[in-house]
């Protein structure tokens, strides 16, 4: 395939996990009314790994949050094959982009407090946390508490939590930001993993351009002040995922079209600011 | 040597070197009968142990206790439901502000008109001065609880149980116990301006009251030092319940 190798993702058939319509967001701070949303439509199918970039305060979290049902929008509607989503629930399981482990419980104790709410027994509920921290990496440090470990370990333990829930969409706002280079592929290659077993859909948050087209069937970038879309990009990469995939040519074309799409932003946003320095930015990042 | 005697010896090494120069002090020159040196400050207190002091003791100590215990009962639910609901924080809100800076021993003498020179006056003057800290520290823990936990309880299904009793008190404990303890400290206090101004016939307050009257030395610096650990083990009571579940506390509360 010719460059530029991608399509968008709209025309596809399978049933929609996730649909977000014209939402909008405006909070109200010092008695103005700032809008962090502009209106956002996004309908993400069924098993799809969607990743969002944008530069930081564009409203990434704020959509994730509506996605989730821990905030509402202003205007619009967010709806999966159950309805209207009008609150949290297990189905769409968040992690934050801060640490929220209660920090007076143990790791596998926090992990099993998700499942005993949901309903499983006891000893089961221990077991299965237990897999799950392995999985996450955390095999040993089940029985610390939460201000012994990293905050990349915590975010992982936070994602072991999440994943208990077993829910049809999964959202991330940046949990690998604070990993190390190994560590982080080893989680990516996990989610992709989980995905794979799981079917689950994913839409994960990140400033990383490279990690976003790695892990994205479909990178949604934002643009800021208000946040609204400003590419909506489905690179046909070689699939399975490994990270060899990274030094394909789709790889860069794709990774290319992205970070351009938020250059151009960015100097748009500066004026003063000269071709060169954004192109230092651009060698810099893909350093 | 292991961190938990070093954390020991420390302080202890401390406490021998002030004492020891203060005692020197008092060998080399010469303080007045009202100054003790540490030995003599302990020799007074050796000499009062006896089943009147006990009595002051104990009557001093449920006297704080009480006046404690309802601060807190009242407190801990009030402010509670003044951080949870906003009309009722908009009703107290004045009456805090009013009364939180407010003198609270300077009540007593009123409280003695309605009460009588009795331990209703005394305990009741305890406890309002107690409830202040406690209320304030309940007050800002619930406000402060990250709303993230409050997210994670609604994204896990959480029931209106669990969320309270898993969630929301274990996220405001340390803030509790931090009140509770400064709680502690001014429940003393207040115990013995209200056995001094109070007329209280028994008590530690009355037993340096008498020692003053009479130039006792002795039975004051004995009282002081009873004063000092009944306060060190109401603490040291608390900082137990504390040792039992480390990160329930977090680093709010010192160990
Ligand atoms: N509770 C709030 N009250 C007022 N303004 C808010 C609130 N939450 C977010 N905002 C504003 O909305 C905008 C988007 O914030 P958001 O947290 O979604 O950004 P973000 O893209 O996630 O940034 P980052 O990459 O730094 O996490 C920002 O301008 C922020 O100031
Ligand atoms: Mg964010």
């Amino acid at each position: 395939m010719t460059s530029p190798s991608h399509v968008m993702s709209t025309t596809t058939v399978q049933p929609t996990a996730l649909r977000v319509e014209e939402v909008t967001r405006t909070f109200r701070r010092k008695g103005r009314n700032v809008q962090a949303l502009a209106p956002v439509s996004l309908s993400i199918p069924s098993g799809q790994f969607l990743t969002i970039v944008g530069p930081s305060g564009c409203g990434k979290s704020t959509l994730l949050q509506i996605m989730g049902g821990f905030d509402t929008p202003s205007t619009g509607t967010v709806t999966t094959p159950a309805g209207p989503v009008t609150g949290p629930s297990r189905d769409i399981g968040m992690v934050f982009q801060r640490a929220t482990l209660f920090p007076w419980w143990t790791v596998e104790k926090n992990v099993a407090w998700a499942l005993r709410c949901g309903g499983t027994g006891r000893r089961e509920a221990l077991q299965r946390s237990r897999e799950l921290l392995d999985l996450v990496g955390l095999g040993g440090f089940e029985t610390a508490y939460p201000n012994e470990l990293s905050g990349g370990m915590q975010q992982r333990a936070a994602l072991a939590r999440t994943l208990s829930l077993e829910p049809s969409v999964l959202l991330m706002d940046e949990p690998f930001g604070a990993l190390d280079a190994q560590t982080r592929e080893l989680m990516q290659e996990e989610l992709i993993r989980i995905r794979q077993a799981a079917g689950t859909t994913i839409v994960f948050v990140t400033h990383d351009i490279r990690e976003a087209v790695f892990l994205g069937d479909r990178i949604v970038a934002l643009s800021g002040s208000p946040g609204s879309i400003a590419l909506d990009l489905a690179p046909d990469l070689p699939r399975p995922h490994t990270h060899e995939v990274m030094r394909t040519q789709e790889f860069l074309d794709a990774y290319e079209t992205v970070w351009a799409c938020i250059r151009d932003q960015a100097s748009a946003r500066e004026p003063g600011r000269s071709e060169r320095a954004a192109e230092q930015d651009d060698q810099g990042e893909s350093a | 040597m292991s961190d938990s005697v070093l954390r020991w010896t420390r302080p202890l090494a401390a406490l021998v070197v002030i004492f020891g120069l203060w005692q020197l002090a008092g060998r080399v020159w010469t303080f007045p009968g009202y100054l003790f040196t540490p030995g003599e400050i302990a020799r007074a207190w050796f000499a009062s142990l006896d089943p009147e002091t006990g009595s002051a003791v104990l009557a001093t100590t449920l006297r704080a206790v009480a006046g404690f215990l309802i601060a807190t009962a009242v407190a801990l639910p009030v402010a509670t439901v003044a951080a949870l609901v906003r009309p009722v924080e908009r009703i107290l809100e004045p009456y805090i502000g009013f009364f939180f800076a407010l003198p609270k021993i300077s009540l007593l003498p009123l409280l003695v008109v309605w009460l009588g020179y009795s331990d209703s006056a005394r305990i009741t003057m305890i406890a309002v001065s107690a409830f202040f800290p406690i209320f304030v520290y309940m007050f800002a823990g619930v406000r402060g609880i990250n709303p993230g936990y409050l997210k994670v309880a609604s994204n896990v299904g959480a029931s209106r149980r669990e969320r309270f009793l898993h969630v929301v008190l274990p996220a405001v404990a340390p803030m509790a116990m931090a009140g509770v303890r400064i709680g502690v400290a001014i429940s003393l206090i207040v115990t013995f301006a209200a056995e001094v101004v109070g007329q209280s016939p028994n008590g530690l307050g009355r037993l340096i009251q008498d020692g003053f009257s009479a130039l006792d030395y002795d039975q004051m610096y004995a009282g002081i030092v009873m004063f000092a650990l009944i306060g060190l083990g109401l603490d040291m009571l608390l900082r137990l319940m504390t040792r039992r579940s480390p990160g329930l506390w977090g680093e709010g509360v010192p160990a």
